[in-house]
């Protein structure tokens, strides 16, 4: 077996220095790629068709089906394609079997009307602050022009934001597409961290963030098109009113900006080294070789001059008096219309704003190194930190063709990752192949512990330094609130250093290689990026998050008991857990009755405080992930915790449950939250 | 972005048995430096928003007031009468209470804020600079010689004229005079391309690795929740965040048992490489605020090692003085000594546990006086002034006045004309330097203040910087110990200036 590895991984080193012709991929450069009005569902070429399963079969025996497919490797899975496991969605994946699930997840369309985050953004507004949409409906604002961002700037939008996106991120049926968006946003980057322009205006954020969901599993090209036009993207790479060189005023020569031009080649397609199909930078002895120069920077420059915000009639309009809910739109006037060559192609003299940006897309698209790059990416994002390079092949191939000579085909290329042979090696065996982003692991917790939108929400407006706190009598949209006093403090931002929307630069949250200080590590160059980010200072704020949550926001908590209508003004989102269960199940052990709970400490009362301890640990970490731990792992727990069902004769129901609640099932609870069984995805 | 070069190392491919080859990101140097072997401190104090430092040096020339007096708005422009003579000259500075404040004006802060200034009549200034009189304590400083004052720095790629600039011969910074790009240029100590890599200091530690015996504390500390801590970002490098009210409560011991139950836990020993390296990681953030939280505490209360130790008031040193004894009418920016106290606190955990270098960031929000800036920047000179007055006396008690430098930076200085009621988003401005191995002068050149004349690009004064920020790191990492090819590497558009040592450190 190792010798198997060995050799493979050296045939791979030839191949990747070698630069051997015999791994090169069909050209495709012939095609074009123009933007799908209404992308039809591509049929994936031996994925959804149920004409043909047993094909299918054949073709990933490797996965596990029936009784093979354990909780635990279906929890495996399900952390590295949705937003985390719970024991409703394992079941599901193990009655459709893996690969159905997939097809399935991938099929279901997008759905504008339940899943647009800008739309549930303009409905919170519409609800909360119905003055902000200036008497137009929803529909209208998005059909047409924004009332909104250019006349109300204001921080709620933010909240508002939030609040749409992570009800999508933890409720949403499509899972899958809701992940990938995510992956998405850390690829093709725009966020709130621009100069606080943002922060007013977070629905602009909200009309890009629906790109990548619906483009999830559509056609990459048509992501960049999208991308490229959305007010966003123009603004935080700064290519609104960019006009073709000219000479000011004063008498200087104003070029385009090269911001855009830059980071669209550097970070959203094809990185800065040419790479191998198998996402190794190719060499000239010890040089990498750049994927562009200066003067392609300088050409594309001059493809996205003439982009100006919508519904304005003044070109350059200022961001500030800006539509940011609607496409860019071309100014031919300002546009440079000379001859541009980019890349080794020539966009030719003469060409609209409109064809040049298509054509940058097609140069773009057509380019070896944007199938090993961003496939790369994706893995990285969903499965493995450390992908074989035969897996980043493969899904690069799959990239390039989908098996219908389509490029780009998301659908294809993310059942490709979610069904690699390799991933499934790794899974099959419980490897940990990555470490869980802080964020997912955040929210995959909720998940696990059926969360739910508090039944009172508060609303806090905070407008120039006064404070005001409305209650919201019922929850208006059944959707999870969150609100943040302090700008760019959002209150997940700041306990996990990421959320959504608010990486604090265009190069992501974390370094995709960043090498951690480990001894393995290095010597392999493994990389670790989410670990970048868990710092002292983060795992202080996590704690204090997870401590936050289980003993005020759980319906389990005697805390949240006492106090139903409590509001914890420190404590920023609405959400409340349920771990309530938990007691129950430990109960069992005296059969449900406290009146079989020894009130003594002898030998015998500690073995049912043991065995009690040994539960609540199974019922936790079946919960959390999918498996019970090993003997000595809850040797651990139950050694430090069993003592302290340490209950007095006579003692209330309610003592009883404090007692346990508090003393076992708590800190049992955040620690294994915070533990590696939890955090290593 | 220039990313660390990365070379395949055949051999290792060999190793893989689980997972497989990612990019390699070797670090250039694992290795401590093995030649440094004394201790040296460098903290930044940073301007959030950029500083207006026309009217916190005043040029005091007679043609320079002259012309100064003339652009601003007269509710802005610092009056020509020097207080010099109310400053002691004995070593330390005592100020009186209240109405005896060199800058009291009837309690009215915008009135002091431009009631005055210090004349700088030590031997190596031409007497052609002033300091604001708010700022008695720095004043002070630099008349002793243990301060230097360096005009016109700010984020050029290279010196260049008016009319090279506006021909395009030499290329402007993108948007010099934005905080965002500002604040990525003055942190990654380049201006050529607006897209942040690594902090000038975070490459800076990746360079020296583990250059304090792998202590939590590494190299670079920042202590600001602003954000400066950019300047620290490495490859490889770590930050330690450490907030100026001392460590973060630690929330995952709360009870023995939990204790316990986590460090038992973290020591297991896994297969698995992720779980291995999380439990490694999570044990190494424990013991880094286990350790931080212990050595604050040596520092704390009545481990103070700064009890005794008087302000310029008399007061007990950090203390905050009150409004009433500052002789003002509103509230001036005194938590700014919060900062100083803590970069004060860690220096004197470094000297007791014998490291050999340490960076610390402070940054102090408040100075984008687009408006009322009579206030503001008077709130704001005030308590810097404080700040760094009580920092030095701090320093100089540790007996560590040599070994540490303290210097300011902002993303940009501002206008030299004013609007209704402050200025806005400028480029070079002047900065300071203090400390024991400071040589004490003026550095550089004052430009012409003219609007729209030979040194403002603008119309609005906004001023060409003659000194670039890489030029002014460069001087401080020779200092540090840093040599001339790590310079090059860290700073590369020092080459552009044939001046690479401005000269204001003792050698």
């Amino acid at each position: 077996m190792i010798r198997k590895i060995l050799l493979s991984t050296s045939v791979l080193i030839l191949l990747g220095c070698g630069g051997s012709t015999a791994n090169t991929i069909n050209d495709t450069n012939e095609k074009t790629y123009t933007k799908n009005a209404s992308n039809p569902t591509i049929n994936i070429e031996d994925g959804n068709n149920p004409n043909n399963p047993s094909r299918e079969e054949k073709k990933y025996s490797y996965i596990p089906k029936g009784e093979a497919l354990t909780q635990e490797i279906a929890y495996k899975f399900l952390n590295m394609a949705t937003f985390g496991a719970t024991p409703k969605l394992a079941k599901e994946l193990k009655e459709k079997g893996v690969v159905a699930w997939v097809n399935e997840q991938l099929n279901i369309p997008y759905n504008p009307q339940t899943q647009s985050v800008l739309r549930g953004t303009l409905e919170w507004a519409s609800k909360l602050r119905p003055a902000y949409l200036q008497g137009n409906s929803i529909d209208d604002i998005i059909a047409t022009n924004d009332k909104t961002s250019q006349k109300r700037a204001t921080i709620e939008w933010s909240h508002f934001v939030d609040s749409a996106l992570l009800n999508g991120i933890l409720n949403d049926k499509s899972q899958l597409r809701q992940r990938v968006a995510y992956a998405l946003s850390q690829t093709i980057i725009a966020s709130e961290s621009v100069d606080g322009f943002f922060r007013y205006r977070f629905q602009a954020l909200a009309y890009y963030y629906d790109f990548l969901l619906e483009h999830a599993f559509g056609q990459y090209n048509d992501l960049l098109f999208d991308v490229t036009y959305s007010p966003a993207m123009a603004t935080f790479l700064t290519y609104h009113g960019n006009r073709k060189t000219y000479t000011s005023d004063k008498g200087a020569t104003m070029l385009p900006d090269e911001n855009y031009a830059r980071e669209v080649m550097q970070l959203f397609t094809l990185g800065l080294y040419q790479l191998n199909m198998d996402g190794m930078q190719k060499s000239k002895g010890t040089q990498f070789l750049q994927t562009y120069t200066q003067n392609d920077i300088n050409n594309m420059s001059k493809v996205f001059t003439g982009l100006t915000y919508p519904n304005s009639s003044k070109f350059g309009v200022h961001r500030y008096y800006a539509d940011l809910i609607h496409p860019m739109e071309c100014e031919d006037d300002y546009h440079d219309t000379t001859e541009k060559s980019i890349l080794g192609s020539t966009l030719p003299s003469g060409q609209s704003c409109k064809e040049d940006i298509q054509g940058a897309i097609n140069i773009l698209m057509k380019h070896n190194n944007i199938a090993p790059f961003i496939s790369k990416k994706l893995i990285m994002r969903l499965t493995m930190s450390n992908p074989k390079a035969a897996y980043v092949e493969r899904v690069a191939r799959v990239f390039n063709d989908n098996g219908k000579g389509v490029k780009g085909d998301l659908k294809s290329v993310i059942k490709a990752i979610l069904l690699d042979k390799s991933l499934w090696e790794e899974i099959n065996q419980k490897h940990g192949t990555k470490i869980k982003e802080p964020y997912i692991a955040y929210i995959g917790m909720l998940r696990a512990f059926d969360v739910q939108a508090s039944p009172k929400i508060y609303f806090f407006y905070r407008h120039k330094g006064a404070a005001t706190t409305y209650e919201i009598s019922n929850n208006p949209l059944n959707k999870p609130f969150i609100w943040q006093y302090y700008y760019r403090d959002n209150s997940f931002y700041y306990s996990f250093a990421q959320a959504p929307l608010y990486s604090p630069t265009v190069f992501n949250f974390y370094s995709d290689n960043f090498v951690p200080n480990d001894n393995k590590f290095r010597s392999y160059s493994f990389v670790a990026p989410e670990l970048s980010i868990q710092t002292s200072e983060y795992l202080v704020r996590f704690s204090k998050r997870i401590d936050d949550m289980t003993l005020k926001h759980d319906k389990g908590s005697t805390y949240f008991k006492n106090r139903p209508n409590y509001f914890d003004i420190k404590f920023r989102d609405r959400l409340v857990i349920d771990s309530e269960w938990i007691y129950d199940e430990a109960l069992q052990v005296v059969g449900g009755d406290i009146s079989k709970i020894p009130t003594s400490t002898d030998k015998d009362a500690m073995k049912i405080f043991e065995k009690m301890t040994e539960k609540i640990v199974d019922s936790i970490s079946i919960r959390l992930c999918g498996k019970k731990l090993t003997q000595a792992q809850k040797k651990i727990y139950i050694d430090s915790f069993a003592k302290n069902i340490n209950i007095a004769k006579n003692s209330t129901e309610s003592v009883v449950y404090t007692t346990i609640r508090e003393k076992v099932i708590r800190p049992i609870m955040a620690h294994i939250i915070m533990s590696d069984e939890y955090m290593v995805q | 972005m220039n990313e660390t070069k990365r070379y395949r190392r055949k051999r290792d491919f060999f190793k893989v048995t689980a997972g497989t080859i990612a990019a390699y990101t070797m670090p250039s140097s694992l290795m401590a430096k093995d030649d440094i072997n004394d201790y040296k401190v460098l903290v930044v104090v940073n301007f959030l928003a950029g500083n207006d430092s026309l009217n916190m040096f005043i040029p005091s020339s007679t043609k320079g007031y002259e012309q100064y007096a003339g652009i601003r708005k007269k509710s802005l422009v610092v009056k020509n009468n020097d207080l010099t003579s109310t400053l002691s000259d004995s070593a330390a500075l005592a100020l009186s209470k209240g109405a005896g404040n060199p800058y009291y004006d009837g309690k009215n802060i915008e009135k002091s804020y431009i009631k005055g200034f210090y004349k700088h009549t030590h031997s190596n200034f031409d007497g052609n600079i002033a300091t604001n009189a708010m700022m008695p304590e720095l004043a002070h400083l630099i008349n002793q010689g243990k301060g230097a004052i360096i005009y016109n720095v700010g984020n050029i790629i290279q010196k260049a004229t008016k009319a090279q600039l506006r021909a395009g011969e030499v290329k402007i910074p993108t948007s010099y005079s934005s905080h965002l790009d500002g604040q990525n240029y003055i942190a990654s100590g380049r201006c050529a391309q607006t897209t942040f890599a690594t902090g000038w200091l975070g490459a800076l530690a990746d360079k020296w690795g583990d250059i304090n015996n792998s202590s939590v504390y590494k190299l670079n500390i920042n202590t600001s929740r602003y954000g400066s801590q950019k300047m620290l970002f490495g490859y490889q490098a770590g930050v330690l965040n450490f907030p100026t009210t001392g460590p973060s409560k630690l929330h995952v011991y709360k009870t023995e048992e939990e204790k316990e139950s986590i460090d038992n836990t973290l020591a297991m020993q896994k297969r698995d490489l992720f779980k291995n390296l999380f439990n490694q990681t999570r044990r190494n953030a424990l013991k880094e605020i286990t350790t931080t939280t212990l050595d604050w505490e040596s520092v704390s209360n009545s481990n103070d090692p700064f009890i005794g130790i008087q302000n310029a008031y008399g007061e007990a040193l950090f203390k905050k003085t009150s409004t009433a004894d500052l002789g003002v009418n509103k509230s001036v920016y005194t938590s700014y000594l919060q900062d100083f106290e803590a970069a004060a606190k860690l220096i004197a955990i470094g000297q007791q546990k014998g490291f050999k270098r340490q960076v610390i960031t402070i940054t102090l929000p408040g100075w984008d006086t687009h408006s009322n800036q009579a206030y503001l920047h008077a709130r704001n000179l005030r308590g810097l002034s404080m700040g760094v007055g009580a920092f030095q006396k701090a320093i100089d008690h540790l007996g560590l006045s040599e070994n540490v430098t303290l210097f300011s930076v902002a993303e940009f200085a501002r206008t030299t004309s004013t609007n209704s009621s402050g200025t806005d988003h400028g480029w070079g401005g002047s900065h300071f330097v203090i400390g024991g191995a400071v040589k004490g002068g003026a550095y550089g050149e004052f430009p012409d203040l003219e609007i729209g004349g030979k040194d403002d690009i603008s119309s609005r004064g906004r001023i060409i910087p003659t000194t670039s920020f890489s030029q002014y790191y460069a001087t401080l990492l020779k200092w540090f110990g840093a040599n001339t090819q790590d310079i090059e590497d860290i700073l590369p558009e020092v080459k552009h200036f044939t001046q690479k040592d401005l000269g204001f450190m003792k050698v």
